[in-house]
């Protein structure tokens, strides 16, 4: 169900989300665009010293405005916010005066940046910014889909964990009640006993006992956990109008099975063998 | 019993009770996270949302409808911008701070920024994901804007709580990133007051009607705490205006080509009536107490020209700032109605008086004319504010204190010495900021902060909440199972002697004394033993789970009370069946 859930809302978060994409990435990709930014200190305020070779592309990434001209060499473009640094049409940054061409009208981290078409700040970040959406890219916005998958997977990691305490608490529980019952049915061991059952044929019928249970437990709980969430679902979307979630099948439900008839089968065998075998001792 | 069933039991108690707590902080402790995180980290008071939001990172509200209740006695409001955006493979929560100035004491690596900007601050556990050191730029993405900031990230802190799991970055990248705009917040925390009470402000529209008389002809604008003009009316001689406002804290100022000033606040929380006057005169007159012609000019410059009339020099001019040259000194004289300057009163003993003046969005305002009247209005004082702040000492009396910065101007009333320290408060109109529609204001839910997350879980979908609890309780049930069956095994092996004890006639409180009260110490002592280990292997082997980017909060107090909650569970299922069994 937790896997259906995650398909069902990453399918409508998709859909909700658009088509219309910003993604940056450390790596390079088909039709991004390379910037250089790094971060600088100007009266006590940080700004990004970003320097990108095609410079309307980058303002059109960005959806910021350019007051002026477009900068070339040893020109930059600055932010709204700096203007106040600027004297005399000049930048000053590490010792070195850059000529301010234009002023960068955004809403965004742009109005706080010094552009230049050349890289002439140090120790800069190479990033790439493109407006598909790409695998490569470690992020893209709108980010509801990346922000859905990354809960989901830690909702399903938790889950996971969960599982390993379940068959723990499983294998526990069938070898106390393989040993318990044993301990329970002592008349009929020695009644066994005494009409001289051999020890391997009941070895063997409590082996088989123990198959029988743990395969007629691991399809009841299949058939329960796969019916009860859908039929919860059904009757929730049908009074709420919210989406039915069917119960997904994959690789991983059957591998749960495997492990749940395992684990009990594996555990109530040894309760089972153990009980018998301190019964017949006792007597 | 015997030494080695009870090991056996012991043993398989004990790993019994380790799983069950492995469970518990799997399942369990992560509810009450999610249920921490939905609620935007708080744990007390009522959040106000957007009705048609779906949790506190979705929501928006009206600033100015915070700062209203803001203004409600003994309530204390805290305005909330935050979202959940997309960092470096993970979800993190990134809230919106003015400044950076209150989380000084908790800072562990870098310097906190002094200004608005491009940067970020990590929560220590936050900062250890994400895995960016102090001075590299990071993409942070918007959920749902197609907005991607480039980040410098600024410092770490260590806050000990789940803020360590969050990002703070300045309020306007916090707007960009959740798409608010501006006038604008994600939720409001109030405390102080209760959610019908709230409720009940906002669901009505109160009427405001207003009386108005004025020397000059001008507006009459109706600002909201925001300081966003709502309503406009002219006003020539009178006025009488009636508006249906929503709930809230409003300015009441006059606006004309040379004056701009506030007549008065009011928080409208029902229908109320006003009345103000605008005394100002086209030609007011001056007169001045002195021995020699002073000089009088006008901001353009302009000599006013003197008489003498009853042995004071009298000066007829237009309203406005003007500079009055004496002997004794200059003095700036904001002129706007007719006054007498009679600067001698000021003789004898005086008291000081502190005198601030500040713009309505609390920055200072500098350079600003003062002028000091008495309540008779002869003005005894007229000095120029350089900074925001300046002492003036006057003798005792009832005085009104002027500030002018035109063509914004402010007064109030004071007595001294019983007033030591004024504030005032030049109104402004904010430009740039989003037009709520008044109906909005109606619009939000009151809820208390516990309810929040149950709502965002239920919004989100209608089984999400019951399948979690149901998943919990399932377990928890589980669990009981399997350690009452551990039990059942340690009484069962001692079937026998337990049999010969009641055919010797060992009553039932023999036996609880003798093996059950026993059995319960050792199982409570397990409990203690599991608990512990239980915590510290929590924060090993589960410290890099998250959950909406938030590390889990492991609770020892809460794993210890679950396992003993168990235990005395499977205990009394244990008393009960050794009863019955004794009795058969």
């Amino acid at each position: 169900m937790a896997n259906s859930y995650e398909r069902e809302a990453i399918n409508l978060i998709s859909l909700y989300s658009g088509q219309q994409y910003v993604a940056v990435s450390e790596k390079p990709s088909a039709n991004a665009l390379r910037i250089q930014a790094s971060p600088f200190t100007i009266g006590g305020r940080t700004v990004l010293l970003i320097s990108t070779e095609n410079f309307t592309e980058f303002l059109r990434v960005n959806g910021a405005r350019l007051l002026g001209k477009p900068p070339i060499e040893s020109e930059v473009a600055v932010g709204e916010e700096l203007r106040s640094q600027v004297n005399n049409g000049l930048f000053l940054i590490n010792g070195r005066t850059f000529k301010v061409t234009g002023y960068l009208q955004s809403n965004s981290y742009l109005t706080y940046a010094v552009v230049a078409t050349t890289n002439i700040f140090p120790n800069s970040q190479t990033l790439y910014i493109s407006t598909e959406k790409s695998n490569v890219a470690e992020v893209s916005a709108p980010a509801a889909e990346q922000i859905a998958r990354s809960v989901f997977s830690e909702i399903l990691t938790i889950m996971s964990l969960v599982r390993y305490t379940l068959y723990g608490a499983l294998g526990l529980c069938c070898f106390f009640q393989g040993y318990n019952s044993l301990i329970e049915s002592e008349q009929i061991l020695h009644a066994l006993a005494s009409i001289g059952a051999p020890r391997k044929m009941v070895n063997l019928s409590m082996l088989g006992y123990a198959f029988i249970v743990s395969l007629t437990g691991t399809l009841l709980g299949f058939v329960l956990g796969t019916f009860l969430p859908g039929l919860t679902s059904s009757i929730v979307s049908i009074v709420f109008k919210l989406p039915h979630l069917k119960p997904l099948m994959n690789v991983q439900v059957g591998l749960d099975l495997m492990l749940g008839f395992s684990a009990s089968l594996l555990a109530l065998s040894i309760g089972l063998l153990g009980g018998y075998s301190r019964q017949i001792a006792a007597a | 019993m015997g030494y080695k069933r009870l090991a056996a039991f012991s043993a398989a108690f004990f790993v019994g009770l380790l799983t069950a707590n492995l469970a518990f902080a799997l399942i369990v402790e992560p509810g009450f996270g999610l249920d921490l995180i939905l609620r935007g980290g708080e744990r007390e008071g009522i959040a106000i949302l957007d009705r048609a939001s779906r949790s506190i990172y979705t929501s928006r509200i009206p600033l100015s409808l915070a700062l209203s209740l803001g203004k409600l006695p003994n309530v204390q409001v805290e305005p909330i911008v935050t979202s959940i955006c997309y960092v470096q493979g993970s979800a993190i929560v990134v809230r919106g701070v003015e400044s950076t100035g209150a989380y000084t004491r908790w800072l562990s690596r870098g310097r906190l920024p002094e200004s608005d900007g491009p940067w970020i601050v990590l929560g220590r556990r936050a900062a250890e994901r994400i895995h960016a050191p102090i001075g590299q730029v990071i993409p942070v993405a918007s959920s749902l804007a197609r907005t991607i900031v480039l980040l410098t990230v600024a410092a770490v802190c260590d806050f000990g709580d789940m803020r360590d799991d969050e990002a703070l970055v300045h309020e306007g990248i916090a707007r960009q990133l959740s798409s608010i705009p501006s006038g604008m917040i994600s939720a409001a925390i109030v405390q102080g007051t209760n959610r019908e009470a709230i409720e009940k402000l906002v669901e009505t529209n109160y009427k405001l009607n207003l009386k108005c008389a004025s020397d000059l002809s001008g507006n009459l604008v109706v600002l909201d705490a925001n300081g966003v003009p709502l309503r406009t009316s002219k006003v020539v001689d009178k006025l009488e205006e009636s508006y249906e406002l929503p709930f809230g804290y409003y300015t009441i100022v006059f606006q004309n080509q040379y004056l701009y000033s506030t007549l008065g606040t009011v928080l409208l929380k029902s229908d109320q009536s006003l009345e103000y006057s605008v005394r100002a005169e086209q030609r007011p007159v001056l007169k001045v107490s002195a021995s020699k012609k002073p000089v009088l000019l006008r901001s353009d410059g302009v000599q006013v020209q003197a008489s003498e009339e009853e042995g004071l020099w009298v000066f007829r001019s237009t309203p406005g700032i003007h500079r009055l040259e004496l002997d004794s000194g200059a003095f700036m004289i904001p002129l706007f109605h007719s006054a007498t300057f009679d600067p001698t009163i000021l003789a004898g003993k005086a008291y000081t008086t502190r005198v601030s003046v500040s713009w309505s969005d609390g920055n200072p305002a500098s350079d600003c004319s003062l002028l000091v009247r008495t309540a008779e209005g002869r003005v005894v004082l007229s000095i120029l504010v350089p900074q925001d702040n300046v002492k003036v000492d006057l003798p005792e009396g009832s005085y009104v204190i002027e500030a002018y910065k035109l063509p914004y101007s402010a007064q109030i009333s004071i007595s001294v010495p019983a007033v030591s320290d004024v504030k005032l408060i030049l109104p402004s109109i904010k430009s740039n900021v989003e037009k709520i529609p008044l109906q909005y204001y109606t619009f939000i839910k009151a809820m208390p902060i516990e309810t929040i997350s149950a709502f965002t879980l239920a919004s989100i979908s209608g089984i999400s909440a019951a399948l979690l609890i149901g998943l919990a309780f399932s377990i928890i049930f589980l669990f009981v199972m399997v350690l009452a069956t551990v039990q059942r095994y340690l009484y069962l092996s001692a079937k026998t002697r337990l049999t010969v004890l009641s055919l010797l006639g060992a009553s039932n409180r023999f036996l609880l004394g003798h093996i059950e009260l026993p059995i319960l110490a050792i199982s409570l002592a397990l409990v203690a033993a599991t608990a512990s280990i239980s915590f510290v292997s929590n924060a090993l082997l589960f410290s890099r789970l998250t959950l909406f980017g938030h590390t889990i909060p492991h609770d020892p107090v809460m794993t210890l009370l679950f396992s003993a909650t168990l235990t005395i569970l499977v205990w009394f299922w244990g008393h009960f069946a050794l009863a019955k069994n004794i009795e058969m």
